[in-house]
């Protein structure tokens, strides 16, 4: 009789073992944050943050043996100035940034890949129904972390129809990939690398979705209960390598795409804009104060006086170009920053960086949720409350920041110039070989799992 | 303004005219241009069809 009978706690398997510890009630969450913590550590401050000065170096070399090359043609000053600083220079602005969005999402797509994601999908849900919003909503907000548009795409799962527009509403809240270089930009230059920015970004976003939804559940469009969530946990894998190189290079490939298109469009509008007058007489770099661009922001920047971020005219006019795509905006400070001082302080750079993430997001975002919501009036309705929501959070941010923080470092101006984005690199804590070495190992160990993940196949 | 001015202006200004025309289009139909994902993820489509059964 003792030989057929099997103790219960026998069948637990490994998976189960984990599952006890990163879905507990209490440790699940503080768990997560800590992952996502060092994940930052990691990709934008430590190791990432090396990778700038090779990135910048390489588009250095790129404008200089261009501007070379069109010198011996004999060029105009302008000519040589939009390919240049507007177009090169600016492409490179924004591509400085993508080695570090290359190794954190190597390290979403492990999370991703293990399994792990899947019980944090479990653990919001719990906390989602908590305050009356569907656990469904968490995956496509998972997925908006790397796009908005698949993030958006991803809602048709939700079957009640006032579930499935509220998540249209609340996915462009999530931080995407491409909002990162904005904050990224930012975390290096006056926040002196510090690793809890990232995360509390995120930690930002969460509470204000949680809080719309709340806020949103509580009118006649969006009212009644959130419909159930079952899904299956999967057991826990070790990742590919293939999996995970097919994953960042998807990412890479991404910004390549986007970088041939729709950046090179907005960069080379901008640089016409910010160098011509409306009369089309070529500023060459002096008095931009009376460009097309100036102008505009001239008139934007009363708008943003309640954020702090009324000084200059620079803010409101990159704001106003991240509707393009987000990772616009740092082009546009980075190119305005190269001719006119732009100061900012942690205070407002904050106020700028929830401006960015919780205002509409870009167009292509904007035609996916018409696509998905099937009416102009409501994107219209989506786009002014995504705009109230980042303006009100911000205003709310910079008027208690500036009573609270008065006297302390977040109050001092630093400016804004790509040469601090190089001594930010450089003041990085790890010295520069740490990056090869580690990137070595790491792949030596994903080799390695692979293999033993083959073996164990077979 | 020089030939080699005329020539690199009317290839920008091609280059510009033919992207804005595409970035447009993927504007209307709610398309990523140079997203790595346009579509939506494998188990949403397999979830559809199910729906659709």
């Amino acid at each position: 009789m003792s030989g057929t009978f099997v103790k219960a706690d026998n069948n637990v398997s490994k998976s189960d073992k984990i599952d006890k510890i990163v879905t507990h009630k209490y440790l699940g969450l503080p768990l997560f944050f800590i992952i996502m913590a060092v994940i930052y550590y990691i990709s934008i401050t430590s190791i990432g943050s090396i990778t700038i000065g090779w990135v910048e170096n390489l588009f250095g070399f790129i404008g200089e043996k261009t501007a070379n090359v069109l010198s011996s043609l004999g060029t105009s000053d302008f000519v040589l100035a939009l390919i240049v600083d507007g177009i090169i220079g600016s492409i490179g602005s924004i591509f400085i940034f993508v080695p570090q969005l290359m190794i954190l999402f190597l390290f979403l797509s492990i999370l991703e890949d293990t399994g792990y994601m899947a019980r944090i999908a479990f653990l919001m849900d719990r906390i989602f129904r908590r305050f009356g919003l569907s656990g469904r909503s968490f995956i496509p907000m998972l997925i908006g972390t790397g796009c908005s548009i698949p993030g958006v795409m991803a809602t048709r799962t939700i079957e009640d129809e006032n579930d499935r527009k509220m998540t249209i509403l609340l996915t462009p809240f999530v931080p995407c990939g491409a909002k990162i270089p904005v904050f990224a930009m930012f975390i290096s230059i006056l926040f002196n690398q510090d690793p809890w920015v990232g995360p509390l970004i995120y930690v930002i976003s969460f509470v204000v979705i949680v809080l719309s939804g709340i806020l949103l559940k509580k009118t006649k469009a969006f009212s009644g209960f959130p419909a159930p969530f079952i899904m299956e946990l999967p057991d826990y894998k070790l990742p590919t390598l293939k999996g995970l190189f097919i994953h960042m290079w998807d990412k890479a490939k991404g910004f390549i795409k986007k970088a041939g298109s729709i950046i090179f469009v907005s960069v080379t509008l901008l640089w016409i804009s910010q160098n011509f007058t409306w009369n089309l007489h070529y500023l060459a770099g002096e008095s931009i104060d009376q460009s097309i661009l100036a102008s505009l922001g001239h008139f934007l920047k009363y708008l943003f006086i309640p954020l702090g971020l009324g000084d200059s005219w620079a803010p409101s006019v990159a704001a106003l170009t991240g509707l393009i795509a987000k990772e616009v905006v740092v082009s546009t400070l980075a190119s305005i920053g190269s001719t006119i001082p732009l100061y900012f302080t942690k205070i407002t750079a904050f106020s700028f960086i929830l401006f960015t993430i919780f205002s509409a997001p870009c167009f292509a975002a904007i035609g996916a949720m018409k696509k998905e919501l099937g009416s102009t009036k409501l994107v219209l309705k989506a786009i002014a409350f995504q705009t109230g929501v980042a303006y009100l959070i911000s205003t709310l941010w910079y008027q208690l920041a500036k009573i609270l923080l008065a006297n302390t470092s977040w109050n001092q101006p630093i400016m804004l110039i790509s040469d601090n984005l190089e001594k930010a690199a450089e003041a990085s804590i790890l010295p520069t070989f740490i990056l090869p070495v580690v990137l070595v190992t790491f792949v030596l160990i994903l080799l390695l799992l692979t293999i033993s993940n083959r073996r164990n196949k077979q | 303004m020089k030939p080699i001015d005329i020539i690199l202006l009317t290839i920008i200004a091609a280059l510009l005219i033919v992207m804005m025309r595409n970035i447009y289009k993927s504007w209307v139909s709610g398309r990523c241009d140079g997203c790595s994902s346009n579509k939506p993820p494998r188990w949403v489509k397999n979830y559809n069809k199910q729906k659709k059964n």
